[in-house]
Formats: structure tokens, C-alpha cells, sequence
């Protein structure tokens, strides 16, 4: 069973579509990226499947079940953690009352969190708001495993930071989704990094899906990437 | 929060007869009236007084003294009803339409009415502005409608005056505002707040003894309190030497803070303590007079009256309808001691006869704002009596304007329009200038200054 | 260099306030009456209000204006049970009475009496402590469920402006029904068993209080810490920080903001609930008055604790409760206490909340803390006024106005129309001012109040002949206004209700109630000319045709209205076609945006204020003229709030919206056709009233003139029946997921 099956979604705001007819899925274990330019519609799509926003037409499945109609909080509780682009982090909160917020019963598993990020040990007590922007991003992922998800989405992971932290980050991505077995959703901008990591890519140009396949594929065949980017019209390669 | 904040005077109303108490004199000749008539005993009615002499007869006694007074002839009355507008804020004050209301139905059952015709009450409750403008155009525009008495209103005032000077002839009922005392409209046969406030001055100057030196004043916080104490009470007691302290308080101000206001005033160091506050008010009073542990003079009015007051009094295990030993400023009779050339016999039998309680209350009310009520339609009546029925505007307005007296339940000759109190000629519709002070002393009522005792006060002769 | 200036200011506004706090707990003649039992029970009273909405605030983020009437309600409750046994019941709506009425209308004579709900449900002849104390607290807790779900859950996305109206609606109803039922006469409030005692207890520092004004402070202390205990330590405390700080990062973590949210509201009412029945215990008796009034500085203490510390807010608390008695003496016993006249200046302890707020937001330099909720909302859309409208639709409008006032409308609905004319005037300055900026400004009457009084001193007093006064009244209105904008540059939504009800309160006690402005005995009248004065009863004739019926009141009162009411919808409306209309709703709905796109932010919200300013004091120079004087209970806050209750029923967002508000207020055309031709008390206006906001507010923010565009629309969608993007995408702007303008998560 896949972990998210995207099955000819159209989504958007107040019933305009800003994404259309897309098809996706994400398995055990995998890494995904969803990749495009800006405006294409990934965040939206991310949006859509935690059921923040409404299906136009279309179904999204988690875990078999569809989101449509259900409440965001919910589908939440199913084993899906999202890593919004702006981070959602509770800025007045410590880091450790971020993470202790990861289980709504029962405990939330900070020694997972902990274990992928050690550096956040030392930050337990500070206010999230007080963290640099890749303590920041850290602590969102660290929030995010607390939750013992079974299949994890990140938006936007590297924005605002430095590539040597993204770097650094995006292989502990390649280590959950070998290690816990989760399936990750990974949104970026950051082309040959996501793909770095990633198993397989999809990318998404103005709303439609351009191009998917095999991220080593893709790696390899840039020119294709970018005319899906610039929406199909090849380019002059500069060797 | 709505419906008190637009109250634009509550405290000035003085509508206290505080009771006496027997005087020796009186001892030997006190019946309590109406037991035998009376359906219910109201709860506020303390069991003072001597036993009955003859009670078989007080019935006959009574209308006696009011055909006396309206003129008219015993039986049903019959035939076209006169009509009179009624204007009062029901939500508020019920017990106006009590007094009456009772009075209507007392006449017309037993005194013939009004020159043989029933009285019929044409009502119009004023809660806000727009209704006092509502009333009174429909009243002014009724050629049918003779007379307008007004009850107590606290918004609407000067628009529902405004609509009928020169239109229909006005009695002012149990006035509150200062448009009550101060408009050309009509006039007030009683002495109004003015009249007992500034009463209650000159006594506090030259009633206690020893003197007091220092007087703490509470006053509410609207245009009518504030203008009160300066105008009313300040230079009487300047006048007279004596120091005094005023603070003002909100009709919404709590328990506590109407302690900090009297510590404030200076409460615990003064000899007297001159509150003239709502009921709600004047519990808070009591309340912070024990708390403090002082032991001043209290000299108020009776808006203290009612069963609030006597309920928590109840409560702090007192037994009285007032808090012991507290002076009251009234007009000059009792309920709580009623004799029977004032009428207030005949009102306290009737309007337990005849009265219902307000929609939704459990109690008739009636020690309050009923007395004077009923006294102004049993005068109206006595109005249409003397004219031998005629109704028109000259003929009324000149009655009403020209009674000198003696009003029903109020003591003293009457002056309309030509009152000056305090040397403050802008009260014109205040027609009584006689006022009286009781007491509740040991569980009786005193009369102090008042009808009862024949020393009510003077309050045109009080100097300031 | 205006930065550091403002910061020195800030440094010595913060010192100031520290100095006078100390040196009234230092000097022993101040502190005597700073320090004292009453102080801290006020105090206490004050707190027992404020712990509820800040945490309904912290759990939903809804400023819950009604929270001291929902205090006053469960008091009642309470009161009843223990001295009555009874427990009382709102009126329910009965179909039965409808069918009554009609059946008596067509026959008179008819004895029909229909079963109607019962008023109360009897215990027993009294309660005892406990089971009453139970039996209130349960109905706290189903009083919480109710606003919840049916109030402010769907509420949730809805923009501040309609919670801010739904709780002002639950502010008036409340009220209404305990005065319903129960009239305004004190009710005795039977005292706990276990505080007989008559002496007051010694505290250090040589306060003295009594047993259960000690209970309540402890209590409230005690609450205060427990909920402290509560927000930082448990995780349900902590969800719903982190769910008001950022709700869509609570969402995807899997909690449920609308349950985090109705579990805050159930505590909040619990604990007002109860917090009320002792607070009822200590003020001994109730009515429908003093409690809600405890709203005014509960709010402010909250405002002091950013609606969310609850130790500041007690403390806030607790020091507005003292001051009381502080100001009082110096009030009665220092010459140098501000006079006016030979009275002292009244309503010191009510401008003080005022002046702390504005002290607190100048202080804090930013505006407070606004939730990151996911969405907030479409303000209620506002329309251009079409041309067909303003060329015909107007003209149109007016004349059949007048040919009603003149010829066919009797003498009460004359009245009704003039009422309704300035209630139009009225709403319109609040179109201007929350409708086309989005400003919640809850002080319109404060201003032509102002104007009113300006005009009764210069007909009277100064002879100055008509119309000038209005035009200087409106004036002096306007710069009051300017005035008031200038802390509403650092202020948003909720926050400037707040300020500007407390500015209300202030104008209400400070200056209407001050005897050189009103009158005292004399009052504020008004000199009229002949031709409109409103209580004549005279007859014209108009091109042949005789006008008025020769009976009060003058028609021609009600066209002087007409013909003001005319010229400002007038200017409203081409204010909104102007490119000044679109600045301003561009301010309205994203501040930001709009700047970047180079409006004047702030002198926009300056003009708006003062142009909003200017037409309600026009309003209030028009009433003045009309009653032919001026009394404070027309301009009262409470006017305010009601008068931005009718212009939300209407339509807060439209010149079309202020007529249809216009319509609704109290002795208005609708409300006279009610009571006159149907027969319904107006008692109930009231409960109606507020009953009506809280189900518009919910279902249908854009009022009585959205409903009928929304009908125009679907016949137009009917007969034309394009595929689109719905109208309201363009001007209500959807909302942008990661760009959304609130302060989502960071700290700015």
C-alpha cells in the first residue's frame, strides 16, 4: 500500500484551480521530491493532502484512507507530519515544549527527535523564536518526528538557509526514510540537492505535472529539467 | 450593562415617608388600618403600632376622608370614561403604575369616579428618548385624552414635556430628573428631591444636637446628584459652619467601592452621613458603615425603602424595613405609621384592595412611589370634581396649576410655580415646600420633624 | 531622532507610573486609601471578569466583550436557586404566541391562550449552598458548550469584526433577559454558610477585609496561579499556546483547534461562573448593572496583560480596583482635584482605565499581539454603488421618503422616520470608519455627543443662528477624532474596539457627565427655528397639497433630517467611487500591500477617522436640533455599541447598508411597525436585538444589504449563468497560505 497516493488532484483557492489533474505517490521508505518553480502549485498540493485545503476534484489517499471532507487535525493523527514552508514553529515556546508537543496522547518520542538531531539537545530551553534559521529548520523536522510519522512532508526545507546546512540536513532525511521506514514528501527549490538525496522526483510547472521519474535519471539529464521548468520549450545547452 | 447606564438620576428621588414611630400623643389613638381588608400583608409593613380600636368602621372612616377630599359622591361611577395619559418607565418602576392603578379602580368602584365618569388610563411606557417623544405626541394628539400624569421616567423626560406644554394639562408624578422640577409643563404636587434634599440640609443644621461638625456626602454620579450637592446641600451647610465632604459615585459602583467612596468622604471621622443613592446603593451603605465600624448620624431619603433593603437586612439578622436608628427625608407622612387626615390610611387600605403586583414580582410594593401616584389621580379627580365635569385644557391647567393644597400623603400648603428654595427659582413645577423627617429608633418609627408631630420642616425658610 | 524620542517618552511615561504607584504605597495618607479591603475586593471583582477573557482569548481568540454579563447571568442563576429554588429560564421562543397574536388581531374579542414555556423550574421553596453552587456550575459549563458550538466555532474563520459583534450581541442579551425577568430592583443574595462572620478580618500592613471579600481574593489569586500552573505545564495548556500563537503548526501536529478551543471556553465560563457566584456573595446584592459594568476595566486589566499573562492581568486588575478609592479622595478632600465650576470634575476612575491603555500601547510601541490563525476571514464585501443607484436610485429614494414624511406617514411613524434618519446618519460614520477601513470604532456616539452638547452651549448661549452650530459641531467632532486616530495607528482590530469603548466610557463620564457641559439642573437645551422645531403641530402647503395632519410632530422636522441624510449619503457614496474609497478599502484589507503599492497607510486612517467623526457629529448636531436639547443617555457607550450593532445588522459596508441600519434602530421604522402594527413589546427589542447580532454575526456578516445583493446576484447568475470565479474572489482577496499578512509565527 503507498503511503500517499495523489490520484488526479485539482486543488486550489475558492474554487480556482492552481493545481490540476496531478498524479503522485509516495511509498515506504522512499524519498520523494516535488520540485518546480515558483508558484507551480507544490505547496498547495502539500496543503491539500494535510487537508488544509479542499479538493476541487480529484482524491488524495493517506494511507488508503482519502482526506477529502476530513478535518486537517485528523488526518494529522493518522502518522502524517508536515513541515510547512514558513516552519509553523511556536516561537514563544522552548524548543523542548515544540517537541514534547509532538504526541497528543500518550508522550511525544523526543529521543527520536533527539537522535536525528543531537544539536538540539543543548537548545532545550531556549525560545524557538531565539534559534538561527537552521536551528529553526532542525527543530521543525525534530518537531515533526516526534510524532512517529509515518509519512513525513517538507516544504521549502531549505529556505533561508546556507547551503552548507541544507547539506548537512537533507542526508538525515535519507537516513529516516531508511531507518523508520517513513515516506518523505520532499518540496525544494533546490534542485541537485533534492535530487541528491531523493529516489525518485516529479516536477510540477504551473499547476501540471511536467515531468517525473527517477531522480539518478533526472540528475543526469538536466536539459530536461529545466524544459520542464520553462514548460517544455528546449533550451540552448551550454555545455 | 444596558438599561442602568442611562439612568440619568436614580438617587435623588426622594419619595420617603419614612415612618414615625408613635409620638406619646398618638399611642392611645393608632388602629392598624386595613387588616381587615387586606388580602396579603405585605412584607415591608413592620408590625408597629398599637392594637385596633374599632375595626368594623375603619372601612367607612376611610372613604369618608376620600370623598372628602375628591368631592365626589359614594357608588360606582358610570357612563363615558374620562380619559387620562399615563406615562411611566415600567421596566423600572412599577410600582407608580400600583398607586395608580389602584386609585382608578378604587375611584371608580367607590367614589363615583370623576364627576360620575370613570377614569380610564391611557398608559405609555418611556424607557429610552424616542419613546418619551412617542408618548407624548400620541397624548398631545388624543383630543379624547384630558389630562397627562407622568410616573417616574428617567430618559424622555424633557421630550415627552416638550410634546404637551401648552397641549394637555400635566401632573408630574414621582419626578427623577432634573427636567422633572425644572420644566413649564406641569406641576409636581410634592416637594421633590429638591425639596427633601434641601429639607434634609436644613435639619442636619439645626434639628441635631449637638451640632455636627462634619457631614460626609455620597451622591450619584449624573448630572442631578452633581448639581444637588452644590446647589443643595453645600451652601446650607457652609452657611452654617458646618464641613463638608462630598464624593460621587456610579449607579454601577459595588460594595466595595462604595466603601473606599465613603472612607473617601471622610466617613469615619464625620458625625453625619448624608447619602442620597439608590436602594441598591443604600445597601451598600449599611454594609459599609459595619465594615468600617463607625457609628454616624444617618440622614437619607427613602429610596431605601423596599424589599431589597429589608430582605438583606434579614439576612445581616436586623428586623427592621431600614437599618436602625437612620434618619429619612420623606414627605412628611408614614406608611409604616399611617394616620388618617393625610389619607394615607385610605391609600394604605386601598391600594392593598384594589393593587397587583408588578408582572413577575412576588410582592405589592407599595411603600414606595405608589403613595404619591395614587394621591395625584384621586387629586386629578378631585380637579374634574370641583370644575363639575368640565375637562377642558384652560379649566384643568388652572387647577392643577392653581392648588394650593392640602395635597394627599404630603404635608404642607402647596405654592406652584412660585416656589423658591434655596433662593433658586428654576424648581418651578415643585409645588410643596414642607418636608419631613422620621426615624427608626429601636425597632419604632419617630416622627422627627413632620405632619405627624405638627414641626414638619419649612424648607423655604431653610438658609443658605 | 524620532525614534529616540519616542523612546525617552516611553522611559518617562514607565518611570512616572512606577513613582506614582510607589509613592501611593508609601505616603500612609494615600496609602490608607490605596491599601485597603474594599480596594483589593474591587480589585478582585475586576479580576474574576478579566481571567475569563483572557483565557477565552489564549483558548480561541475572541475578545469576549459579554464575559462580565455571562458573570452576571450565572450569578443570577445561582442567587435565584438558593433564595427561590427556581431555576429560571430565558424566553424561548413560542410558536404558539405567534399564532395568539394573529388570532387576536383579526378578533379582539378572542380569549386564546396557548401553553407557553414556563419561566422557571422549581427545586423547592429555597436551596442550600452546595447544590446550588452545583447546579450553577453545570449550567456555566452547558452555557460555554452553547457559545462554543453554536457561536463562536462557526465563528472561527470568521474576521475579528464579527466576533467582536456576536459577543457585543451576547453583551446586550444577556442583560435583557435578567431584566425581563426579573426587573432592575436589587436581588438579595443569600450569604455562604460558612462566611457569617461580622467582623473584619486584620491583614498586615493595616488592612482590614472582610471574610468573604478575603475568600474571593484568594480565590481569584489562587486561580490565577492554577491557570499559570495550567498554561505552562499541561499539554493541553500547552497546545493551546502554541494553537493561539500559530494554529495551522497545532493543526499539522494533529490537535484540534476548535476543541482546544471550546475546552477554553467551557473553562473560562466555569471560572467566571463561579468567580460571579462569589463575587454576588460579596456585593450581597445583584441587578442587571453592576456586574456587566466590571467589563470596562476587566478588559483593561487584560489589555495591561497582553491577553496573555495572567499574573499582570490580576495585577492590573487589583490596582485598577484600588485606585478607585484613591481617587475618590482626592476627589473629595484636595483643592487641587481638576474642578468644573464649584463641582468637582466627574469620572476621574473611569478615564484612568483610558488613560492606562493608551499609556500601555505607547509604552509597548507595537500593537499587541494578534493570533496566527490560519485564515481570518473575508471582511464583509463592499460594493460600489452602482450609477443607476446614485443617478436614480437616490432621487428616487429620497422623494418617496419625503412624500411619505409630508403626506401619507401619521404622527407615529414621523417620529419613527426621524429616528430612523439620524440612526442612517449615525450608521454611515460607521461605514466610513470600519466599513470601508476596517477600523472597529466603537465610540461613534462619543463624538456626536460632543457635537450635540457644542451645539446646545452655541444656540444658547452664543446665539449663534442655524445651521452654523452643526458645521462647527461637526467639526470640533472631527478634530476629537483626529485625535482619537493617532493611538489607532499602533492599534488593530480587537485592540481598538477596546481603546475606543474605553475612550467611550471616559467621554461618557468625564464630559457629558460633568455639570458645565450638560446643564446639572438646567440642562443643555437646544434653540430651534420655528420651521423645524419638532413638537408643533402645524399644516403647510406644498404645491397646493396640504402636508402634516395637524398633528405633532412636525412633518417638516423629519425633512431637515431628510435633506442632511441625503447630501452625506451622497458624499459617502462618491467617497467610495473615489480613487480615496480605494485606498482606503486597500488599506482595509491588507495594510502591507498597500503600502507597498504606495497608499499613505496612516493618513489614511486619519482621514478616515476624522471624516467618520464629522458625519456622527453631524448626527449628533441633527438630534440635537431635533429633541431641542441634549441629555447624556442619547450619547452614552452603550449607545455606541448599539448603534454599531444596527449598522452590522444592516450592512456594515455600504451606503445602502447604513439605510437598511438606519431602518433597525430602536424607535425606527422597523421597530415602530413591530410594536404598532404587531403588537410586540418593545421590551423585547432588546433580547431581540442582541439575539439578532449573535445570529447575524454567524450567518451572515454582510447584514441585511449583503442578503439582498446575494439575492440580486443569483437572479443575475440565473439569467446569465457564466462559468467564473465567484465576485467575491476579486475585492475579498482568499487567503494566501504562506504569505498570510497576520503576524503568522513571527515575532515582529
Amino acid at each position: 500500500m503507498a503511503l500517499l497516493e495523489i490520484e488526479n488532484l485539482s486543488t486550489g483557492y475558492n474554487g480556482v484551480p492552481v493545481v490540476r489533474n496531478l498524479n503522485l505517490t509516495v511509498n515506504e521508505g522512499e524519498i520523494v521530491a516535488l520540485l518546480g518553480p515558483n508558484g507551480a502549485g507544490k505547496t498547495t498540493t502539500l496543503l491539500t493532502t494535510s487537508a488544509l485545503n479542499p479538493i476541487i476534484s480529484g482524491d488524495v489517499r493517506v494511507m488508503g484512507k482519502s482526506v477529502k471532507g476530513r478535518r486537517a487535525h485528523m488526518v494529522a493523527r493518522e502518522g502524517l507530519a508536515h513541515v510547512p514552508e514558513d516552519r509553523s514553529l511556536f516561537f514563544q515556546l522552548t524548543v523542548k515544549e515544540n517537541l514534547k508537543l509532538g504526541a497528543v496522547k500518550g508522550s511525544a518520542n523526543l529521543d527520536q527527535a533527539l537522535g536525528y538531531f543531537p544539536a538540539l539537545d543543548k537548545l532545550m530551553d531556549r525560545k524557538a523564536g531565539l534559534l538561527s534559521g537552521g536551528e529553526q529548520q532542525m527543530l521543525a523536522m525534530g518537531r515533526a518526528l516526534t510524532t512517529n510519522p509515518k509519512l513525513l512532508m517538507v516544504d521549502e526545507m531549505s529556505l533561508g538557509l546556507a547551503p552548507i546546512i541544507v547539506e548537512r540536513l537533507l542526508p538525515v532525511l535519507r537516513r529516516i526514510a531508511d531507518e523508520t521506514g517513513a515516506g518523505v514528501l520532499l518540496v525544494e527549490q533546490h534542485v541537485h540537492l533534492a535530487l541528491e538525496v531523493a529516489d525518485r522526483a516529479y516536477v510540477l510547472s504551473h499547476g501540471t505535472l511536467a515531468l517525473e521519474g527517477d531522480a539518478k535519471h533526472l540528475a543526469a539529464n538536466r536539459h530536461l529539467l529545466e524544459s520542464s521548468y520553462l514548460g517544455g520549450a528546449e533550451l540552448e545547452i551550454e555545455d | 450593562m444596558k438599561v442602568r447606564s442611562y439612568k440619568l438620576v436614580a438617587s435623588l428621588i426622594v419619595l420617603s415617608l419614612g415612618a414615625s414611630a408613635c409620638s406619646e400623643t398618638k399611642k392611645a389613638e393608632t388602629t392598624t388600618p386595613g387588616t381587615t381588608m387586606t388580602t396579603e400583608a405585605p412584607s415591608t409593613v413592620p408590625s408597629t403600632g398599637e392594637t385596633t380600636t374599632t375595626v368594623v368602621d375603619a372601612g367607612a372612616e376611610l372613604n369618608a376622608w376620600a370623598l372628602t377630599y375628591t368631592g365626589g359622591t359614594a357608588g360606582a361611577a358610570s357612563g363615558d370614561s374620562i380619559k387620562v395619559g399615563y406615562a411611566n418607565d415600567e421596566n423600572f418602576f412599577p410600582e407608580n403604575t400600583i398607586g395608580i392603578e389602584s386609585a382608578r379602580d378604587y375611584l371608580n368602584a367607590e367614589l363615583g369616579g370623576a364627576a360620575g365618569k370613570p377614569i380610564e388610563l391611557v398608559s405609555c411606557s418611556v424607557t429610552n428618548a424616542e419613546d418619551g417623544a412617542k408618548c407624548g405626541t400620541q397624548f398631545a394628539n388624543d383630543p379624547s385624552i384630558v389630562a397627562v400624569i407622568t410616573g417616574t421616567i428617567l430618559v424622555g423626560n424633557k421630550e415627552l414635556y416638550d410634546t404637551l406644554t401648552g397641549k394637555k394639562p400635566v401632573i408630574v408624578g414621582n419626578g427623577v430628573t432634573s427636567d422633572d422640577f425644572t420644566t413649564p409643563a406641569g406641576q409636581a404636587f410634592t416637594a421633590g428631591s429638591p425639596g427633601v434634599i434641601a429639607g434634609m440640609s436644613g435639619y442636619i443644621v439645626s434639628g441635631l444636637s449637638p451640632k455636627p461638625k462634619k457631614v460626609a456626602i455620597l451622591a450619584q454620579n449624573n448630572p442631578a446628584g452633581q448639581a444637588a450637592v452644590p446647589l443643595l446641600i453645600d451652601p446650607v451647610l457652609k452657611k452654617a459652619g458646618i464641613e463638608s465632604t462630598s464624593v460621587f459615585i456610579d449607579d454601577s459602583a459595588s460594595a466595595s467601592d462604595v466603601q473606599a467612596a465613603l472612607k473617601a468622604a471622610g466617613a469615619d471621622t464625620a458625625d453625619v452621613l448624608l447619602p442620597i443613592i439608590t436602594i441598591q446603593q443604600c445597601i451598600n451603605v449599611y454594609d459599609a458603615v459595619k465594615s468600617l465600624a463607625i457609628n454616624p448620624i444617618v440622614v437619607t431619603t427613602g429610596l431605601c425603602f423596599g424589599t431589597p433593603m429589608t430582605d438583606h437586612l434579614k439576612e445581616a439578622g436586623e428586623k427592621g424595613p431600614v437599618p436602625e436608628g437612620w434618619y429619612f427625608g420623606g414627605y412628611g407622612y408614614s406608611y409604616f405609621n399611617p394616620d388618617l387626615e393625610s389619607g394615607m390610611q385610605t391609600y394604605i387600605a386601598k391600594v392593598q384592595q384594589y393593587g397587583k403586583p408588578a408582572p413577575g414580582a412576588k410582592t405589592l410594593e407599595y411603600t414606595g412611589f405608589a403613595g404619591p401616584e395614587f394621591a395625584n389621580l384621586m387629586t386629578f379627580a378631585k380637579f374634574v370634581n370641583t370644575s363639575k365635569g368640565a375637562v377642558d385644557f384652560a379649566t384643568l391647567d388652572a387647577a392643577i396649576r392653581g392648588f394650593k393644597g392640602p395635597m394627599m400623603l404630603q404635608v404642607g400648603p402647596l405654592n406652584c410655580g412660585k416656589q423658591v428654595i434655596l433662593g433658586l427659582a428654576f424648581f418651578v413645577s415643585v409645588c410643596a415646600a414642607e418636608m419631613g423627617i422620621q426615624q427608626l429608633k429601636d425597632g419604632q418609627w419617630v416622627s422627627i420633624a413632620d405632619g405627624l408631630n405638627g414641626k414638619p420642616i419649612d424648607v423655604t425658610k431653610v438658609e443658605s | 531622532m524620532k525614534g529616540s524620542l519616542t523612546k525617552y517618552l516611553q522611559w518617562f511615561i514607565g518611570a512616572s507610573a512606577i513613582v506614582m504607584v510607589a509613592w501611593a504605597l508609601i505616603d500612609s495618607d494615600s496609602r490608607a486609601h490605596f491599601l485597603t479591603g474594599s480596594g483589593l475586593a474591587s480589585g478582585a471583582l475586576i479580576a474574576a471578569i478579566s481571567l475569563g477573557v483572557v483565557i477565552t482569548y489564549r483558548g480561541s481568540g475572541v475578545v469576549n466583550f459579554a464575559n462580565s454579563a455571562i458573570a452576571m447571568y450565572i450569578a443570577y442563576v445561582y442567587a435565584v436557586l438558593r433564595k427561590d429554588g427556581d431555576l429560571f429560564l430565558p424566553p424561548l421562543p413560542n410558536p404558539f404566541a405567534l399564532v395568539e397574536g394573529i388570532v387576536h388581531k383579526l378578533d379582539s374579542t378572542s380569549t386564546l391562550d396557548l401553553p407557553d414555556w414556563p419561566t422557571r423550574i422549581s427545586f423547592g421553596p429555597d436551596m442550600q449552598f452546595w447544590p446550588a453552587l452545583l447546579i450553577s456550575v453545570v449550567f456555566a459549563l452547558l452555557l460555554g458548550l452553547v457559545l462554543h458550538f453554536f457561536i463562536f466555532r462557526p465563528l472561527r474563520q470568521a474576521p475579528p469584526l464579527a466576533k467582536v459583534v456576536a459577543s457585543i450581541g451576547l453583551c446586550l442579551y444577556l442583560p435583557a433577559v435578567i431584566v425581563r425577568r426579573f426587573g432592575i430592583q436589587p436581588f438579595t443574595v443569600q450569604s455562604i454558610p460558612y462566611f457569617k462572620v461580622d467582623r473584619p478580618v486584620s491583614l498586615p500592613l493595616g488592612v482590614k477585609i472582610n471574610a468573604d471579600e478575603l475568600v474571593l481574593t484568594i480565590l481569584v489569586i489562587v486561580l490565577t496561579v492554577a491557570l499559570y500552573a495550567v498554561f505552562q505545564l499541561t499539554r493541553f495548556g500547552l497546545a493551546t499556546r502554541a494553537a493561539s500563537e500559530n494554529e495551522k503548526g497545532a493543526v499539522v501536529l494533529g490537535f484540534s483547534p476548535e476543541f482546544l478551543a471550546g475546552a477554553n471556553w467551557i473553562i473560562s465560563t466555569l471560572i467566571t461562573g463561579v468567580l460571579g457566584i462569589f463575587a454576588a456573595t460579596v456585593l450581597r446584592t445583584i441587578d442587571p448593572n453592576v456586574i456587566p459594568a466590571l467589563i470596562i476595566p476587566a478588559l483593561t486589566a487584560a489589555l495591561v496583560g497582553s491577553f496573555t499573562s495572567f499574573g499582570w492581568t490580576t495585577f492590573a486588575a487589583m490596582v485598577l480596583g484600588m485606585q478607585f478609592g484613591l481617587v475618590k479622595y482626592f476627589e473629595a478632600q484636595h483643592h487641587w482635584y481638576p474642578k468644573s465650576g464649584t463641582s468637582i470634575f466627574p469620572g476621574m476612575e473611569r478615564v484612568l482605565p483610558l488613560v492606562i491603555i493608551v499609556l500601555v500601547l505607547f509604552l509597548r510601541g507595537k500593537s499587541l499581539p494578534t493570533r496566527g490563525a490560519i485564515s481570518s476571514g473575508r471582511l464583509p464585501f463592499s460594493p460600489t454603488p452602482p450609477r443607476w443607484a446614485i443617478r436614480y436610485g437616490g432621487p428616487a429614494l429620497a422623494l418617496a421618503t419625503a412624500i411619505c414624511g409630508l403626506f401619507i406617514f401619521g404622527p407615529t411613524f414621523r417620529l419613527a422616520l426621524a429616528n430612523t434618519l439620524i440612526g442612517i446618519i449615525i450608521c454611515l460614520s460607521i461605514v466610513v470608519i470600519t466599513g470601508y477601513i476596517g477600523q472597529i470604532s466603537l465610540a461613534q456616539m462619543a463624538f456626536a455627543g460632543i457635537s450635540a452638547f457644542l451645539v446646545a452651549k452655541l444656540t444658547t448661549q452664543h446665539n449663534v443662528p442655524f445651521p452654523i452650530p452643526i458645521f462647527i459641531g461637526a467639526v470640533v467632532a472631527m478634530l476629537v477624532g483626529v485625535l482619537v486616530a493617532l493611538p489607532a495607528l499602533r492599534v488593530r482590530g480587537v485592540n481598538l474596539a477596546i481603546v475606543t469603548l474605553a475612550f467611550a466610557v471616559a467621554v461618557d463620564k468625564a464630559v457629558f457627565g460633568n455639570q458645565s457641559v450638560n446643564g446639572g439642573f438646567v440642562g443643555a437645551p437646544v434653540k430651534v427655528p420655528q420651521l423645524i422645531s419638532q413638537p408643533r403641530d402645524v399644516q403647510y402647503k406644498i404645491l397646493g397639497i396640504i402636508a402634516g395632519d395637524g398633528k405633532q410632530p412636525n412633518p417638516m422636522t423629519a425633512m431637515f433630517c431628510l435633506v442632511v441624510v441625503v447630501i452625506l449619503c451622497y458624499a459617502v457614496a462618491n467617497l467610495r467611487r473615489s480613487a480615496t474609497g480605494r485606498r482606503m478599502l486597500a488599506t482595509r484589507s491588507n495594510e502591507r500591500a498597500a503600502a507597498a503599492a504606495g497608499v499613505n497607510v496612516s493618513g489614511m486612517k486619519i482621514l478616515a477617522f476624522a471624516v467618520s467623526a464629522f458625519i456622527a457629529g453631524v448626527g449628533g448636531a441633527v438630534s440635537a436640533y431635533r429633541f431641542g436639547g441634549v441629555t447624556p443617555d442619547k450619547f452614552n457607550y452603550v449607545q455606541s455599541l448599539t448603534f454599531f450593532a444596527f449598522a452590522y445588522l444592516g450592512g456594515i459596508a455600504s451606503v445602502y447598508g447604513s439605510i437598511s441600519g438606519g431602518f433597525l434602530v430602536a424607535g425606527g421604522l422597523v421597530f415602530t411597525f413591530l410594536s404598532e402594527k404587531l403588537g410586540v413589546p418593545s421590551e423585547f427589542t432588546l433580547i431581540l436585538g442582541g439575539l439578532g447580532l449573535v445570529v447575524a454575526s454567524v450567518r451572515n456578516p454582510e447584514g441585511i444589504a449583503g442578503a439582498v445583493r446575494q439575492i440580486g446576484m443569483n437572479v443575475r447568475r440565473k439569467r446569465g449563468s457564466r462559468e467564473g470565479p465567484p465576485e467575491g474572489v476579486a475585492a475579498g482577496a482568499g487567503p494566501s497560505p504562506s504569505t498570510d499578512t497576520r503576524e503568522v509565527g513571527a515575532a515582529s
